[in-house]
């Protein structure tokens, strides 16, 4: 009886270990837009790091233009549709890309990010070792698709 | 030593049917990359029997509203065929003289022959809370009329009477969407053919119709032709069979023959030459001949 008792603790402990280690989902909203060909969104992003933090919420601000979308991208005045669609009709064709996995790996997607800013200094406890933070994130949207064109990763305008 | 060879042998042709699938299939890459630039005209919407080039030259807020779609297909790095230097070419044909006005839409549309029309068209609504403008963009495929993108669009209320000003603001709202919904419904084109229309007729003195018993099975000459286009193509609809006529509204051909060349509608037009020059009805062996506008092909059998 002992033994089932223990073992129900330890098994209960096991589980609740598991779930505090579920990360919080990602917080991705458009912001607005400078000038034509830029976008402001805001990211939140997790690390156990502040560069870690930075570097997640960059790579989802990106994954989301290419894969996703922003389909709630509306102003206060009137509606933005311009990132409605993802840049990738199939996510499983690219994702496999090495020139993808380089671009992220290697923090290439910087040359495109025109500001990230913390929106607010206090991180939010993810689990034991992770935390997260939010960011608005500007991107040079019309250079990031040119760019994405000429590697292949999305077809020019046209069949 | 006899055995090696044996088995050499028995290996070669499999590793030329390898070969075979892997050329015959677009590689993801291969699929990413362009094989046609479709041309595009954008025009303004225009009434049945309005003087279009009047239409466009006389109101500059239609030059406006075309000017920044036209834009909008520049920052794509896309050019499109002026519409305006068409009906210019165009003047000098019966095709603008007042009694045809309804066919002048056709008749850009041809003799530019091009693939993709863009037609938009602007309405100013005046309020006691400011103007706005509203836009309207249409685009589709000019032989099939299939239709690719289709969005409307709204500028922000002002007080203001610069219809061009506020018709800037109501493309830039929407003008991106509908370029990316155009791009989807390419990327459908790549995926399933591009699209075609055919249409086969008799001249009065051919001496055959389309129930006369053709090819090798001795099958109505309209049922041969279905089995080729329905064999060499992705898909097809069939408008209309009649003793005269066989009307193919609309047929996907893969933009890519076997070789990975381009299948233009020439070069398509071409293979149903041969195939329809290599058909005979008893003993009469059949000539046709074709023109091709745009993306429709005409055959006639002589």
């Amino acid at each position: 009886m002992k033994n089932v008792i223990i073992g129900c603790i330890l098994l209960a402990a096991a589980m609740l270990a598991g779930c505090a280690r579920t990360p919080v989902s990602n917080q991705i909203a458009y912001l607005g837009q400078d000038t034509r060909g830029t976008l402001k969104m805001r990211v939140t992003g997790f690390g156990s790091k502040q560069i870690e933090i930075e570097h997640n919420a960059q790579v989802k601000a990106f994954e989301q233009l290419l894969y996703v979308g922003l389909p709630d991208a509306t102003s206060a005045e009137i509606k933005n549709t311009d990132f409605r669609l993802p840049m990738v009709e199939n996510k499983a064709t690219v994702q496999g890309m090495p020139f993808l996995r380089n671009f992220f790996e290697n923090k290439d997607y910087r040359r495109f990010v025109t500001e990230l800013t913390m929106l607010d200094d206090k991180k939010l406890r993810a689990s034991n070792s992770e935390r997260t933070l939010p960011f608005a994130i500007g991107i040079n949207y019309d250079a990031f698709r040119r760019f994405m064109e000429q590697n292949q990763v999305i077809r020019k305008f046209g069949y | 030593m006899k055995q090696f060879f044996l088995l050499m042998t028995g290996l070669l042709p499999l590793g030329v049917f390898a070969q075979q699938v892997t050329t015959s299939k677009e590689t993801p890459a291969e699929t990413r990359q362009l094989v046609t630039r479709p041309t595009i005209m954008v025009f303004p919407f225009f009434k049945e029997g309005e003087d279009i080039r009047k239409l466009v030259e006389s109101d500059v807020n239609n030059r406006v509203v075309i000017t920044k779609v036209k834009e909008a297909f520049d920052s794509r790095g896309y050019s499109t065929v002026d519409f305006l230097s068409k009906v210019r070419n165009l003047q000098t044909n019966d095709a603008l003289t007042s009694d045809k006005q309804t066919d002048v839409k056709t008749a850009i549309i041809q003799s530019s022959n091009t693939d993709i029309c863009v037609e938009v068209e602007y309405d100013f609504e005046k309020g006691s809370s400011g103007n706005r403008l509203k836009v309207i963009l249409t685009a589709y495929e000019s032989s099939a009329s299939a239709s690719l993108a289709n969005k409307i669009g709204f500028s922000r209320r002002m007080y203001s009477e610069d219809v061009s000003k506020l018709a800037s603001d109501a493309v830039e709202t929407v003008v991106a969407d509908f370029l990316n919904v155009m791009q989807e419904k390419f990327n459908d084109i790549v995926e399933n053919g591009k699209y075609m229309a055919l249409e086969f007729n008799l001249n009065s003195d051919s001496g055959v119709n389309m129930s006369s018993e053709a090819g090798k099975d001795n099958l109505p000459l309209s049922d041969v032709l279905e089995e080729w286009v329905g064999n060499n193509s992705k898909s097809y609809h069939i408008q209309g069979v009649t003793d005269a006529k066989v009307l193919f509204d609309v047929v996907r051909v893969p933009r890519m023959d076997a070789q990975g060349k381009s299948l233009t509608s020439t070069r398509y037009g071409l293979e149903i030459l041969k195939f329809c020059n290599s058909l005979a009805v008893g003993s009469k062996k059949l000539k046709v001949e074709r023109l091709i506008k745009g993306n429709t092909i005409y055959v006639s059998f002589k």
